[in-house]
């Protein structure tokens, strides 16, 4: 059984005057046991408020969110903290600086989520269970007493994780969990994760800006662009032949050590309104550089290109290989 | 590269004064930059690439002092020169664009108004043109629809078009020196791609120099001739950008490339580097400040005077133990 699937996942906001953004809209995936997805797509295309909707910090609009054969996506954000799911679906925040309470010493910050929703109030068993915790992130134990400013910025990245998997989740969330680090550090933030994700068998939505971060951590990936999905499949197979033309401009924009790599194509002008978006327009319209009078009359359903990998536009075929 | 560069910074040192002690934050740093060159500055966060170029441009804090060494650009003494000199010299010869561009511009102006206002500072304009130029720089850094952007406010664009208002104030001038700090950090990839584009294109289109300022290896490697890294302080080594990825001479470097995620590597042969940088208020900081991190260290690395031997030629690294 998945460990959670999305079904038809619509969530729209309604802006004054304007109309109603639709921030995701009918997004469909499934995350496996033990698999870690990867969600990519630039900023404003809806991976943050994907997120949400997944960890129930946001109602859906519309559409079903499945957790291992239960509908948990009917459940209010402001209960789902008292039921038995929060535990099993727990995140790791973007920047570890913003997302630590400052008045927490890194042990409070790791216990919360055990004297909160595991109800533990044993003084010694705390300290045992945060201590396992710290040590499964690399946190060493003299660490903990410490408040976020008296710590690096990889040492309140694993404090953030630790806190995390204090429960033992079944499905981690990750958003941009490297993005604020310096590379070498971020190199050991990513194999902790490997690591965990191995030792604990835990799967993992891991949302990124940086591709070859993806690549590397994620078995399979899915591509948005303004709140939909236009493409996903297995991680390798995705960056190596890219099938719609958004994930090609986004594989082939990476910069790459020793040279720019061959074909890249600049994605001229800016995405469309995500505002009452014309439902029959493609919505990578004005921006493709395949573009045709087609596109304009009805918009690409996902389909397969090759099997499990799927893609949004009418010419999709699996693309040649992109060298790196 | 010209036989005189037209910026020439010579053995560097500068420090902080604060509360907690003297922050060494820069030590006998040497740069060069020719005319129409671009130099990428690279190092992790704390390296002191920003202050550097803040440096040059005499827009340190005030708690900043320069110890020792020079700044030397088109053969102007930088650190002798008074304020207005400097002020001619800001934006007209050398301009900078920051990193975070919705911070950079002023929130509360219209964008043509900020880019009229280095016209008129710096560039003798006729009041009855300046609207017209306002406009050409917008569509020379392919803002769309330039006429409806000149009246817009920052936050009516996107994090790109902000950067690319950047680009057009700081091109405004057709300077000969543009510092670029980290001028993509917060956009998309994609965005990312196009404005380094433009960047290397009106480069070279003015014979301009840049200086590129960037944590992100690949994107130096992508668009620097040369590259100079840098550590808690210290230029560790300089090279031309092809060979220092080939083969690089300093432990840090060949770490740092080796721990940058590719397509080609697996994460288990990402390479990471131990402990942390080094606090740069110590009195006793050894004379490698990667000393502690180095697994190449030797002792004399911690006392004696760093060397700086020259590999091949335009590279110089400071190593006793180079690989």
């Amino acid at each position: 059984m998945n460990v959670l699937d999305c079904l038809e996942l619509c969530k729209r906001f309604p802006v004054p005057r304007h109309g109603l953004l639709h921030a995701v809209d009918e997004v469909s995936f499934s995350i496996g046991q033990g698999e870690s997805v990867g969600l990519v797509g630039e900023s404003g295309c809806g991976k943050s408020t994907l997120v949400r909707l997944v960890t129930r910090m946001l109602d859906p609009t519309a559409g079903d969110i499945v957790y291992r054969g239960r509908n948990i996506g009917f459940i209010p954000a402001r209960s789902f903290a008292g039921t038995q799911f929060r535990p099993k679906i727990q995140m790791v925040f973007q920047d570890p600086a913003d997302s630590l309470n400052p008045r927490f010493t890194a042990f409070d910050a790791i216990a919360e989520p055990l004297r909160r929703l595991a109800s533990m109030g044993d003084a010694a068993e705390l300290r045992l269970q945060v201590a396992e915790a710290a040590r499964r992130v690399g946190l060493a134990e003299e660490l903990l007493p410490r408040f976020p400013h008296q710590l690096s910025g990889g040492q309140k990245a694993r404090v953030g994780i630790a806190r995390a998997i204090a429960l033992m989740p079944d499905l981690l969330v990750l958003d941009e969990p490297t993005a604020a680090l310096d590379v070498s550090v971020q190199a050991t933030i990513l194999k902790l994760l490997a690591e965990l994700k191995r030792d604990l068998g835990m799967s993992y939505l891991f949302v990124s800006h940086d591709l070859n971060v993806v690549r590397m951590l994620c078995d399979r990936v899915i591509v948005m662009y303004l709140g939909k999905i236009v493409e996903q499949g297995p991680a390798g197979e995705l960056f190596r032949r890219p099938a719609h033309p958004y994930t090609r401009a986004l594989v082939g924009a990476i910069p790459a050590i020793g040279g720019r790599r061959r074909g890249r194509e600049l994605l001229p002008g800016e995405p469309r309104s995500p505002i009452n978006p014309e439902p029959q327009v493609c919505r990578f319209y004005g921006r493709c550089p395949r573009e045709e009078e087609r596109c304009r009359r009805e918009a690409p359903p996902l389909r397969e290109v090759a099997p499990g990998h799927a893609a949004a536009c009418h010419f999709a075929t699996q693309g040649p290989r992109i060298d790196g | 590269m010209d036989a005189l560069p037209l910026l020439k910074v010579e053995n560097l040192s500068l420090e902080f004064r604060t509360r907690s002690g003297t922050v060494r934050a820069l030590e006998n740093v040497s740069l060069e930059v020719g005319k129409g060159e671009t130099v990428g500055i690279v190092g992790e966060s704390g390296s002191g690439k920003s202050v550097l170029s803040f440096a040059v441009l005499r827009i340190l804090d005030p708690a900043g002092r320069v110890t020792s060494g020079s700044i030397r650009f088109a053969g102007m003494d930088m650190l002798a020169a008074g304020e207005a000199d400097l002020q001619e010299v800001r934006g007209r010869e050398i301009a900078m664009i920051f990193q975070n561009p919705r911070t950079a511009l002023n929130p509360i102006r219209r964008v043509g108004a900020q880019i009229e206002d280095v016209l008129r500072a710096h560039a003798a304009t006729l009041r009855e043109d300046l609207k017209r130029r306002v406009i050409e720089t917008l569509a020379r850094v392919r803002i769309p629809d330039p006429e409806r952007r000149y009246a817009a406010y920052p936050f009516e664009l996107s994090g790109g078009q902000c950067q690319r208002v950047m680009i057009a104030l700081a091109l405004a001038c057709n300077p000969a020196l543009l510092i670029a700090d980290e001028p993509t950090t917060g956009l998309d990839v994609t965005t990312q791609a196009a404005i380094m584009q433009l960047v290397s294109e009106l480069a070279r289109e003015r014979h301009m120099a840049t200086i590129l300022i960037t944590h992100d290896l690949a994107l130096a490697s992508e668009h620097c001739d040369r590259i100079v890294v840098m550590h808690a302080g210290h230029v560790v080594e300089t090279s031309p950008t092809r060979l220092l990825f080939e083969r690089p001479c300093h432990p840090y470097t060949s770490r740092l490339i080796a721990s940058t995620p590719t397509p080609e590597i697996a994460i288990e042969s990402l390479a990471s580097i131990p402990g942390n940088l080094p606090d740069l208020r110590r009195a006793d900081l050894p004379s490698c400040r990667f000393y502690a991190r180095c697994d190449r260290a030797l002792d004399k690395c911690a006392a004696e005077p760093l060397p700086a031997l020259s590999p091949g030629p335009g590279r110089r690294v400071h190593c006793f133990n180079p690989l």
